[in-house]
């Protein structure tokens, strides 16, 4: 929602403070620099789609994910994502932008003539090089912004373009202009201006001078600060990447570029296929050199136990009032497991950097037995079915956890970069969430569960 | 994710069942549907940046720019250009006297000389322009005063032509065609090209005069009421010429009639309003002769101006401008140097953050926690 506000902001002012850098030159007469109809569609037709798609459809993290992390939602409590400073940046950007619409354009035309030797400096091809640059520079913005692309997303964007030049074509043509002369003024200009390299030329290099500062921030962002909502997408889609081999037993696959609904097909094989993606996974996300932070894979064998199956044992243990190790012994020693696993990173994180750098290996001995066995039996809880058929594993799965952790790391190295990625994780937010367990509502109890049940 | 969806549906599934079975029959369901759309499950794509993605575009970005920069500029260097103020505002200037003595009213037109020398020979097809400084075609009022029905030869604006032409839509009572503002200032100096030979013997230097204006204007835009046979001066009887004109519209060429009334190349050329107080506009085109003379060689010129057009009351200037032209048009020495500039800013800032990247973002890549 954030996102969708400092758009539209940037957009009006990218589209509107034109005007004002014009004023210096047209004599403050208040003259338009764009064409009449496209200032009226423009905040109707050529914009406005693809900022309500993304604000509909955008999901930073999948939805399991967020009732896992709760520590997600901080940011909207302290008000971080939208405050003034965020507006201030918005408009700074959106100011920035006009800048470099204007004088761009500007600088080149006042000088340029076409092939046939007219000079380009006229007030419709001026007006129509603004314009179309405007227009792609707002949409890639969009496209930037835009994290979760649905199709509805695709179409909205490439559409919003498609049918400015739809429409503007339309406008300029000899047809609307036979029938009303005086509306009209514009005949023949986008077709003359839109086949001249140089207003091509214009518009990618003003795209480009506005866009490129803007990649260059969010990925410096994304590198060094990345919020909680970076991580944890990220490691969704390491996740899929890890998920993919599964299926197929081969490596090499593009992160990110995988659509979740392939992902289904394989549930099946998941559990036999998860050992055999464990192992070959994980050496080759730290060979091929991915350039995050988190040892993801960790992360991934961590947040993949938390499915909804834990929501599941959760509403079991409330609904029947048993007490947990009297259901299904096979699924309940994972049911407390899971929970201490599952107020996810929150608990053991606390447990791990609660001490020093030092204590991480000596908890990281209380803590395998508990990760292990959830290890085993992940994948496959996803589907409640399969959970007791998963609870089978899980007692025989102790054993090879004893050989699936020398497969990249010793059981203390994985607990190490499992600490690093706790830190990863709660980001810098001061020493809050390191010192203690009080950042989140119930690591105290849980604790004593796992050592309980184990 | 689709292993999680599966959970979803399958609680949703459960949920509802349990409900139906435990509560009362009568409640109804007020849930969203369960199908992809309205539970937000719609297969996405979720691009991330990260180093292996942005970085490569910088360098890309910064490769391919740079170049395009280098020819950029370089064929804008090979473009020659020359460009002769002639607005007389020094005492030594020639058209000094024409510029201090204009009046509107008066019959003798006032010419001057202005004499400049080619340093190197002009190449292929020249273009002529004439260019005018402080001259605001683009202030609002200015630019919403015409008749675009009118000049588009529609007999009933001819006679009662729009109101946005005021003060200009009439005058002697009788309407002005074409009215409007940007007509009545029409750029009317005269120019004229001679070549001088070592040996001291004048050739005019051909100017075309037709081929000036956009294809557009000329065919679709600007028609002459009647069509194009019929004899202007009866057509546009009943109006009267623009207020600072000093002959009428049907007099502006009367040797050719396809360019003769409102479609004069000259005033539609006009009519294009410029977008910006400084600006030029193609006046005339020197075709070239064969390959094997340049076009305007090396030597002495002149150019002679009929000085019609005041400019020097809102300190406005003129100038007449000689330039070749190549595929991406005049010399533009700006739009290289932005992109070698902007080519070069990207690469380094790929370089920046390569290093910034290698520096400080992989540090959690080793098995020591930072503290």
């Amino acid at each position: 929602m954030c996102r969708f506000l400092c758009y539209f902001f940037y957009k009006n002012f990218a589209f509107t403070m034109v005007h004002f850098w014009f004023g210096f030159f047209c004599g403050f007469s208040a003259q338009t620099v764009y064409d009449q109809y496209f200032i009226t569609l423009y905040n109707i037709v050529y914009t406005s789609l693809p900022v309500l798609a993304m604000g509909i459809f955008d999901q930073d993290v999948p939805e399991q994910r967020s009732l896992e992390y709760p520590k997600l939602y901080e940011p909207g409590q302290l008000n971080l994502l939208f405050n003034k400073r965020e507006f201030f940046i918005c408009i700074t950007q959106g100011i920035y932008t006009s800048v470099v619409l204007f004088f761009l354009p500007y600088a080149i035309l006042s000088h340029g003539t076409q092939g046939t030797g007219e000079p380009l400096a006229d007030y419709q091809t001026f007006a129509v090089t603004t314009a179309t640059a405007l227009v792609i520079v707002v949409s890639v913005q969009i496209a930037l912004d835009t994290g979760y692309w649905t199709a509805i997303n695709h179409f909205f964007v490439w559409g919003s373009v498609g049918s400015f030049f739809t429409i503007m074509l339309a406008m300029h043509s000899q047809t609307l202009f036979s029938i009303f002369p005086n509306q009209f003024h514009f005949v023949g200009s986008a077709q003359s201006t839109l086949v001249q390299p140089l207003v091509w030329l214009t518009i990618v290099l003003a795209t480009v001078i506005c866009i490129v500062p803007v990649l260059a921030f969010r990925f410096l962002k994304l590198d060094l600060k990345p919020q909680l909502s970076d991580t944890v997408r990220y490691t969704q889609l390491v996740r899929q990447k890890t998920r993919k081999p599964a299926g197929r037993c081969m490596g090499g696959v593009r992160v990110g570029g995988v659509p979740e609904g392939r992902l289904g097909a394989r549930g099946g094989s998941r559990r036999s296929g998860y050992a055999f993606a464990h192992q070959e996974g994980f050496g080759e996300l730290i060979t091929s050199g991915k350039n995050m932070r988190l040892s993801s894979l960790a992360l991934a064998n961590f947040a993949s136990r938390h499915s909804s199956s834990w929501i599941d044992t959760l509403r079991k243990k409330k609904h029947s009032n048993t007490h947990p190790p009297q259901s299904a012994s096979g699924e309940s020693s994972p049911a407390p497991s899971y929970v201490s696993g599952s107020a996810p990173p929150l608990s053991n994180s606390s447990s791990l950097l609660g001490g020093s750098q030092d204590t991480p290996v000596e908890e990281g001995t209380h803590t395998p037995p508990v990760i292990l066995p959830q290890v085993a039996s992940g994948p496959p809880t996803n589907t409640p079915p399969a959970l007791a058929s998963a609870q089978v594993p899980s007692a025989d799965a102790l054993t090879p956890t004893s050989v699936r952790s020398p497969g990249g790391d010793s059981v203390g190295g994985w607990n190490l970069s499992l600490g690093a990625v706790q830190d990863a994780l709660f980001g810098w937010r001061g020493g809050a969430a390191h010192t203690s367990g009080t950042s989140s509502p119930g690591p105290p109890p849980v604790p004593k569960d796992t050592n309980h049940t184990v | 994710m689709m292993a999680s969806n599966y959970n979803a549906k399958e609680e949703d599934g459960h949920q509802p069942a349990a409900i139906g079975h435990g509560g009362a029959g009568t409640v109804k369901n007020k849930k969203p549907d369960n199908t992809a759309f309205k539970q937000q499950r719609l297969p996405a794509w979720q691009p991330i940046l990260t180093a292996g993605t942005v970085l490569p575009a910088f360098f890309v970005i910064g490769l391919i720019f740079i170049p395009i920069g280098i020819g950029l500029f370089v064929t804008s260097n090979n473009i020659q250009e020359l460009e002769i103020d002639y607005t007389g505002v020094d005492m030594s200037s020639p058209c000094y006297n024409c510029s201090q003595s204009y009046s509107w009213n008066s019959t003798k037109p006032c010419l001057c000389s202005v004499p400049f020398f080619l340093d190197q020979p002009f190449e292929s097809n020249v273009f002529m322009y004439y260019g005018l400084s402080n001259f605001y075609q683009n202030h609002r009022r200015y630019v919403k005063s015409r008749d675009d029905s009118q000049l588009n030869g529609d007999k009933a604006s001819l006679t009662s032509p729009s109101k946005e032409c005021e003060p200009y839509r009439t005058s002697d009572n009788k309407p002005i065609a074409p009215c409007g503002a940007i007509a009545n200032s029409l750029f009317n100096d005269t120019l004229e090209l001679y070549y001088i030979d070592p040996n001291g013997s004048r050739t005019a230097i051909p100017l075309v005069k037709k081929g000036i204006a956009w294809w557009t204007d000329k065919h679709v835009k600007f028609r002459n009421p009647g069509g194009n046979d019929n004899n202007l001066t009866v057509v546009f009887q009943g109006t009267s010429k623009p207020v600072n004109w000093r002959k009428s519209v049907y007099e502006l060429d009367p040797s050719d009639p396809d360019n003769n009334g409102f479609i004069n190349e000259d005033f539609i050329v006009w009519m294009r309003t410029a977008a910006l107080p400084t600006f030029r506009k193609l006046y005339r085109i020197i075709h070239k002769k064969t390959n094997m003379t340049p076009t305007l060689p090396l030597g002495q010129y002149i150019l002679e101006v009929t000085y019609n057009y005041p400019v020097r009351s809102f300190e406005g200037r003129k100038r007449m401008i000689l330039s070749t032209i190549s595929w991406m048009g005049g010399k533009n020495p700006f739009l290289g140097i932005a992109y070698i500039t902007v080519g070069s800013v990207c690469f380094f800032l790929g370089i920046v953050l390569l290093i910034i990247h290698h520096k400080y973002g992989n540090r959690n890549h080793s098995a020591d926690i930072p503290s």
